[in-house]
């Protein structure tokens, strides 16, 4: 436990610590990253002491906030989630470093101090053992991590969405608010409860409706991830991998506590949580394939990816219910593995791509190309978490993505009706959705990466990167081949936080489901070394020759005629065409000697057009209304002062009133 | 000492009423400073033993509410060239109905408030919201900035008598604090009545639309 507090309390002394040298950047980044890596170390010894240990680590103590007590507690669950959090709070921290000198880079001392905030609340949230201490700690989080979006703050579309990841969280805060005051009323005491307090079944079903928006929010669960798109394309890159790496899984750590607290699982919550989750893959998966924004694209890829995790927590929920304790504990257990497969693939691919469309200046799919060319080392690395994320065997995504599918065979082979109904959808969801993250992830890397320049990057872009840059991204890289290749010990490490969801789950079954994973993984890289291997060696004997590839009988073609992202994604695009609703527009080419012809198309988040737009363009025609009122004589106030009083007075001649 | 009390008690009202009829500024004013030396007695009459704390009261109540307070009031009527309130938007018997109709509504509501027991004066509570519902009435239907200080005196003055329920229990600070309170509030409002009347060249409250967002 002292390991932990000494963690939050480095982080703390980082957040402030900026302020010592505001003026001297360099010393700021210093202080700032150094004491993200030095508490980040601490809180790994403490996870990595509490994932093994048996009785969780418990610190008590009284604090003059009113219903708050200090209120700590470390399990396995709690480390569970801690752990990533710290590899990838550092690693995170000194990709910063590199842009202390761009006023849009985050890497300065007041990012440094928001970046130090955030490690720190998000640690407490896990930590919390009190439900105020806990919603203090998570508005913490969203303020911290608000800061650290709208850092290019210049940028209109930057503030807009900050803005608007502004009124997603605190929807989800006043969500969070009252589930908390109700669970505490139901049991009494502001202290998190360990075991669930019996509730109507009514209530059951408005408390999960309170998670799912307080905790899904955060998760992005879908419909409640509009603000991700936006707030992760205005965010540094760091800052990206960051929050997408590791600040939605604190929606998940949420669900996870708190979903057991509801009592024994209702199918209710298990089905909705899976068609979410099936929903919200499928949708986010096919909006990832058509964005030009490549930091839209890897959004919308997280999006696809919590919607997994939701599914896999479904499905886990629903063994529990049927009591199928195979499909409970594959279940949970894919959860949580995809949790962490998720989080070091897609902070490497953030920070990569992130780095990518910070020398290019652009974050434009379609005027990308031939960037590895101009930085191996950091392409590379990109390329690997690409195809960890689109679950290519041989890497971590392919693990977690494995583990769901067995969870939903399982579930299919034992369950019956409707629940067997819902393990074959969702079978049906998955495979479409690692068939469509694949063809996005190619169009990111094929487009963004391969092929010739569309437009000439800035001069004096792409000088070769800081040591600061690869490092954190090679450690990332190789975490991902890490996992890929022992999944074993890394699900016996997670048997503790299992226990704890599942009570009574033993991951043995799960051991032996990903046992052989780990030895294909190994072979498949042993084959991609020795092919590099024999092609370093068999092409440094002939004479490199530069030569035209055979471009279709066409010499000289220019970079701009190569296939374009939309035309990649155009195929794809056409079969969902009445899902997406694609806006196209087209011009041309018309007669024999066409002078002028575009292409234009525009695919919009149904859940943006289709919910949120109506219903905040409601909310704003109702409150103009309001505005009517407003007349501008000091007088009409006060006799709108007189009605209410009047209203009140009335209500003392009604009968509710309670007179002594 | 209860009659004491319902007389100094109707006096008020009674005050309240005559603001209510009058439409010269400087009556309405003798009329509050006369209402101020009422409000002073109530602490004696209001059952409290009789020591430091209420005769500080007192003397605090009599300094502000019946000195200060109107020669401030005073002060501003010279300054501006306003003699009367000329244009309500109900006259002196629309003024009086709704005055009675207060007094009506606060005798029925007093009733049914949950109250401190033991009250020495029972009718502090009726008479405290009937000032209050009159001070809105002058507020309200009245447009001449002075006007409207006058109603929020009467309006706080009614919030003062309901203090006086309690006169036993809040530290005699408290009480000065509020006193102060008032003075500050008045004074303010004197000095934004002159400013309103030198920029706008009129104390008309309604010229104030031009401030509207």
């Amino acid at each position: 436990m002292s390991l932990i507090l000494a963690a939050v309390a480095v982080w703390l002394l980082g957040a402030v610590g900026w302020a010592l040298a505001r003026r001297r950047r360099d010393l700021a980044a210093a202080i700032g990253a150094g004491a993200a890596v030095v508490g980040a170390a601490l809180g790994a010894c403490a996870a990595g002491s509490a994932l093994s240990g048996r009785e969780a680590q418990v610190l008590s103590a009284a604090w003059p906030v009113p219903f708050a007590g200090l209120g700590l507690r470390l399990d396995a669950l709690a480390a569970a989630f801690l752990l990533p959090l710290c590899l990838i709070g550092a690693l995170c921290a000194i990709l910063a470093v590199p842009t202390r000198h761009h006023a849009d880079g985050g890497g300065a001392g007041a990012g440094f101090a928001a970046f130090n905030a955030l490690l720190a609340s998000m640690a407490t949230v896990v930590l919390a053992a009190n439900l105020v201490l806990l919603l203090a700690a998570w508005e913490v989080m969203t303020f911290a991590s608000y800061a650290l979006v709208v850092t290019d703050h210049d940028s209109r579309a930057v503030r807009e969405a900050g803005y608007q990841y502004l009124i997603f969280s605190q929807l989800a805060a006043g969500a969070l608010l009252l589930l908390f005051l109700v669970l505490a009323a139901a049991t009494g005491t502001w202290e998190l409860a360990a075991v669930p307090v019996a509730h109507a079944r009514t209530a059951v079903a408005g408390l999960f409706v309170l998670m799912v928006i307080g905790f899904g929010t955060k998760a992005a669960v879908v419909p409640f991830h509009v603000w991700l798109p936006a707030a992760h394309a205005a965010a540094p890159a760091h800052v990206s991998a960051l929050m997408s790496g590791v600040m939605i899984t604190m929606g998940f750590y949420g669900l996870a506590r708190f979903l057991p607290l509801l009592g024994p699982p209702s199918p209710g919550v298990a089905f909705t949580l899976i068609g979410l989750g099936a929903a919200g893959a499928l949708g986010a998966v096919l909006l990832a394939l058509l964005q030009r924004d490549v930091k839209r694209v890897l959004a919308y890829s997280t999006v696809e990816n919590a919607g997994l995790i939701t599914l896999a927590m479904g499905a886990g929920l629903l063994g529990q219910w049927a009591g199928a304790p195979e499909l409970a504990v594959l279940g949970w257990s894919a959860a949580l593995f995809h949790i962490w497969s998720h989080s070091l693939a897609k902070s490497l691919l953030f920070g990569g791509v992130g780095a990518f469309a910070h020398e290019a200046r652009s974050r434009d799919l379609e005027g990308w190309g031939g960037l590895l060319a101009r930085w191996p080392v950091v392409g590379g690395l990109t390329v690997v978490g690409a195809l960890a994320i689109a679950a290519v065997p041989g890497l971590s995504g392919f693990v977690g993505e494995w583990l769901i599918f067995r969870a939903l065979f399982a579930g299919a082979l034992v369950l019956h009706g409707v629940a067997r109904a819902a393990m074959v959808v969702g079978i049906a969801v998955l495979a479409m959705t690692a068939a469509v993250t694949l063809a996005g992830q190619a169009r990111l890397i094929g487009i963004g990466l391969l092929g010739t320049p569309r437009r000439e990057p800035p001069a004096g872009a792409f000088r070769p990167p800081a040591r600061a840059t690869t490092a954190p991204l090679a450690a990332l890289a190789g975490s991902c081949l890490l996992i890929a290749w022992f999944p074993a010990p890394l699900v016996a490490a997670l048997a503790g936080a299992l226990a704890t969801l599942v009570p009574g789950g033993a991951p043995t079954l799960v051991v032996d489901a990903v046992r052989p994973l780990g030895s294909l993984a190994l072979v498949l890289t042993g084959v991609v070394a020795l092919v590099a291997v024999l092609r370093g060696a068999l092409a440094g004997r002939g004479v490199p020759r530069a030569t035209e590839t055979w471009g279709c009988g066409y010499a000289g073609a220019p970079g701009r005629t190569q296939y374009s992202a939309s035309s990649l994604a155009e195929p794809v695009r056409q079969a969902f065409a009445p899902l997406l609703r694609t806006r196209v527009e087209r011009l041309g080419p018309v007669g024999y000697w066409p002078a002028e012809a575009s292409w234009r198309s525009r695919t919009l988040d149904r859940t943006v057009t289709g919910v949120y737009r109506p219903a905040f363009g409601g909310v704003s025609a109702l409150l103009q209304r309001l505005r009517d009122l407003q007349e501008p004589r000091v007088t009409t106030y006060l006799r709108y002062v007189v009605l209410a009083l009047l209203v009140v007075l009335a209500l003392l001649f009604l009968p509710i009133v309670v007179r002594p | 000492m209860d009659r004491f009390g319902d007389v100094v008690l109707l006096l008020v009202l009674m005050t309240n009423f005559a603001v209510l009829v009058t439409g010269r500024l400087s009556a309405c004013i003798r009329i509050m400073t006369a209402q101020g030396v009422l409000l002073a007695m109530l602490p004696l009459a209001s059952g409290a033993r009789f020591g430091v704390h209420i005769a500080v009261l007192t003397a605090g109540t009599l300094a502000i509410k019946a000195g200060v307070l109107p020669r401030i009031l005073r002060w501003a009527i010279r300054e501006a060239p306003v003699r009367r309130e000329l244009a309500p938007s109900i006259g002196p018997i629309g003024g009086v109905l709704l005055g009675l109709a207060a007094v009506g509504l606060a005798f029925g509501v007093a009733t049914r408030l949950p109250h401190a027991a033991g009250l020495a004066v029972e009718g502090l509570v009726p008479v405290s919201l009937a000032s209050l519902m009159m001070g809105f009435v002058v507020l309200t239907t009245r447009q001449k900035a002075l006007s409207l200080v006058i109603g929020y005196l009467m309006l706080e003055n009614g919030i003062y008598v309901f203090g006086l329920t309690l006169a036993g229990d809040i530290p005699l600070l408290v009480e000065l604090g509020v006193l102060l309170d008032v003075f500050v509030g008045v004074f303010i409002m004197g000095l934004v009545v002159f400013q309103i009347q030198r920029e706008l060249e009129s104390q008309d409250s309604r010229r104030l639309t031009e401030l509207r967002d």
